[in-house]
């Protein structure tokens, strides 16, 4: 999780400096935007430690996610967890995302 | 072993005439040496080492050496015995041990001392050096940490700012902590520059630009500070002939606008000069120079010796840690320019920044035939009049005004031939009249690829109809065909109002800085869900709708449903990352206008709002 929140930073000031936006502007987005990615992967991380869980409530979070990383530029990242959100119904779905925000 | 006299006699005369010396010394000379034959007495090899070491001539120790030779030469042809054979040659033995080869052992320690101070001193200057870059390394560091944290508190602020909630003594502290955090971030910009002049990690970045524009971008950029000291006149002189150059734009422009702050953070009242000569060196290069006169408090020699070094504020009570100078010719250097200053004290100071640049063949002038019209009110300067008269000879059609009655009515009575520039400068409260006409104008089609420009206003007001603003005056460069973009298509300005639906507030962040820095006109309301839109829907007419289809509570298809019944509905786009055919199928079906997709695609969106803008009558 650390090492997602570290490349989605890294990523986020060039993406949004290349339109040009202004250094304390891109620096208020970011700043907010990983504390909300924050807040989603411990909901997320609170959820699968959890024995039963609500799907539907798993896949607002991983969506969630998904949107702040694709908004922040992390692309690739993001990528990972719309494959993740494709095999929520399968029976290693929790283990996989337990290794991608471990 | 024993000197003859007649031997004494020859070494003596020899003494003489091979050094120049007086017959008693000569003599001494040779009972010294003699006293070394006959009793072993070392003082004669004192003296000559003495005498050696005292003339350090090269010379001179080759004619000892070969006198000494001679003499033991011609003393061994002499001797008579084999005792007294034997003891020349021991002696000379002695002699030459103690005078050369012991030198040259005291040479060789001397040489290998001298080796490892040396190594000692390498040692240091590397740990030293190393000691420097690491300590340059944690300052910029720092300072880039610095810059970071601050430009979120800036940020925060903006944004409260921008939230207009506070009054009275609490926007008075807003804006102290705003002012304080300016200082500060500029304070942090000037470390970092040093910090990089300083360990080689300055960029010098060239590009074409338009000489006139950078200087007028200079002046902008100390407006502000010229408001608050209205005793001071701004004159300015900068020739008429703009040349685009190839060069660091943005480090020239540090330079001249520290300078310029500098010529106004020290006056008080007066005039600020500021002056661009060129002349052209070659058919590819010019020399510029760059002149900031002040009649402001002047510096001492002394004072003036120490204008370029870091820390060199004098005045206690003006802003700054003095470093501005300093950075300004550290830069000049760089540039492979010169900055130089002459000061009288209390009289004023001159400060001459010269550099040389490339001419570049990209900028060519070419404003004939352009129809530009010129509002001076109560013909305030003659250097409107120098502009319009250089725009002439290059062939622009050219109308000029100088009584408002005559201006208006000019513009008003217009049904052909419509201006292609329309530049207003008017008296103080002029502005915001020809704000309102030219609303108006913008409506009437003959207008609608007129750009109209606000000229030398110094002073704060919002105009929000001109197309361009200028504190001084605008640069002949804008005239130029190529030159200008029309930024507003048709004189529109596209303020319309759309509804932002998303559950992610970093999205509705995101969408928020991508179209208020394209259309600052646009009023853009965001909702966090679905309950927040339908009651913001029922209350405010929207030209646009983007909904976030995947939300907690209602999801985009159920809030979409719900808009249609409240009213007509604008254009309502999905805005969603699931771009699925499933979604997109159920998209159409629903009646959206289209789906915007995440992440963000600026361009596109632009062109939806553009459209959307373009077909809404406002």
């Amino acid at each position: 999780m650390k090492q997602i929140i570290e490349r989605t930073v890294q990523v986020a000031y060039d993406y949004l400096k290349a339109f040009g936006f202004e250094e304390d502007k891109v620096e208020v987005t970011v700043q907010k935007g990983i504390s909300e990615l924050e807040n989603a992967f411990d909901r997320l991380q609170e959820l699968v430690s959890k024995k039963d869980f609500d799907i539907e409530e798993l896949d607002n979070i991983l969506h969630s996610i998904k949107g702040i990383l694709f908004q922040l530029g992390n692309g690739t990242d993001g990528a990972v967890v719309d494959s993740l959100r494709d095999e929520i119904d399968h029976s290693n779905a929790i283990e996989k995302i337990a290794q991608f925000i471990k | 072993m024993k000197l003859s006299k007649a031997n004494i006699h020859i070494l003596i005369t020899n003494a003489q005439k091979r050094f120049g010396l007086s017959y008693d010394t000569a003599k001494n000379l040779v009972k010294d040496f003699q006293n070394l034959l006959e009793k072993d007495d070392v003082t004669f090899i004192y003296e000559l080492n003495y005498a050696i070491f005292h003339r350090r001539n090269h010379k001179f120790t080759k004619n000892i050496l070969n006198s000494i030779v001679e003499t033991y030469v011609y003393l061994y042809g002499e001797a008579k015995t084999k005792e007294d054979k034997e003891t020349i040659r021991n002696n000379f033995e002695k002699l030459f041990d103690m005078i050369f080869i012991e030198r040259c052992q005291y040479s060789k320690r001397l040489e290998e001392k001298s080796h490892r101070t040396q190594k000692i001193l390498q040692h240091t200057t590397k740990r030293l050096n190393e000691t420097l870059e690491t300590q340059e390394l944690m300052i910029a560091n720092i300072s880039h940490e610095m810059r970071t944290s601050l430009n979120a508190i800036s940020g925060y602020l903006t944004i409260i700012n921008d939230r207009d909630i506070l009054q009275g003594e609490d926007k008075q502290y807003l804006n102290k902590a705003t002012h304080a955090t300016r200082t500060l971030k500029a304070l942090v910009s000037d470390i970092l520059s040093i910090t990089k002049i300083n360990s080689g990690q300055l960029e010098i970045q060239k590009e074409n630009f338009w000489l006139d524009r950078m200087l007028l971008k200079c002046i902008d950029n100390v407006a502000l500070m010229l408001k608050k000291k209205p005793k001071i006149q701004l004159q300015t002189d900068i020739e008429f002939i703009p040349y685009m150059v190839y060069g660091d734009q943005n480090h020239i422009m540090e330079i001249i606008i520290n300078i310029l702050s500098n010529a106004v953070k020290y006056t008080d009242r007066g005039y600020i000069k500021l002056k661009m000569d060129t002349h052209k060196i070659s058919q590819e290069e010019i020399m510029v120079h760059f002149v900031v006169a002040d009649s402001g408090i002047g510096m001492t020699k002394e004072q003036v010796s120490h204008i370029f070094s870091p820390y060199s504020r004098f005045k206690t009570e003006r802003q700054g840690l003095g470093l501005g100078m300093h950075i300004a010719h550290q830069l000049a250097k760089k540039l492979d320019g010169t900055l130089s200053v002459h000061s009288e004290y209390q009289k004023g100071s001159i400060f001459t920044f010269s550099i040389k640049m490339c001419i570049s063949k990209e900028g060519k002038i070419d404003v004939s035939k352009r129809k530009i019209c010129f509002f001076c009110e109560n013909n305030q300067n003659t250097l409107f009049h120098k502009r319009v008269e250089f725009l002439q000879q290059e062939g622009a059609l050219v109308e000029l005004f100088e009584k408002e009655n005559e201006f208006v009515n000019y513009l008003l009575t217009l049904d052909k031939d419509v201006p292609d520039f329309i530049s207003i400068a008017s008296s103080f409260d002029g502005y915001a009249k020809y704000d309102a006409l030219i609303y108006y104008l913008k409506s009437l089609p003959i207008f609608r690829h007129t750009i109209f420009i606000a000229e030398n206003i110094n002073q704060h007001i919002s105009l929000n109809y001109f197309d361009e603003v200028y504190e001084h005056f605008s640069p002949i460069t804008l005239y130029i065909r190529s030159e200008h973009k029309q930024k507003h298509k048709n004189g529109k300005k596209y303020d319309i109002s759309i509804l932002a639906v998303d559950d992610t507030e970093t999205n509705l962040d995101i969408l928020r800085l991508f179209i208020s820095k394209q259309f600052p006109n646009i009023t853009l309301d965001l909702a966090s869900g679905g309950y927040e839109a339908i009651g913001m829907f029922k209350i405010k007419k929207y030209d646009m709708v983007m909904l976030d289809l995947k939300m907690p509570g209602l999801n985009g298809f159920e809030v979409f449903e719900k808009l249609k019944k409240i009213g007509p509905l604008p254009p309502v786009y999905a805005f969603s990352a699931d771009i699925y055919k499933s979604n997109i199928d159920k998209i159409e079906e629903v009646g959206f206008a289209g789906l915007i997709e995440k992440p963000l695609q600026p361009q596109k969106l632009y062109n939806i709002i553009e459209r959307i803008a373009n077909e809404t009558d406002y």
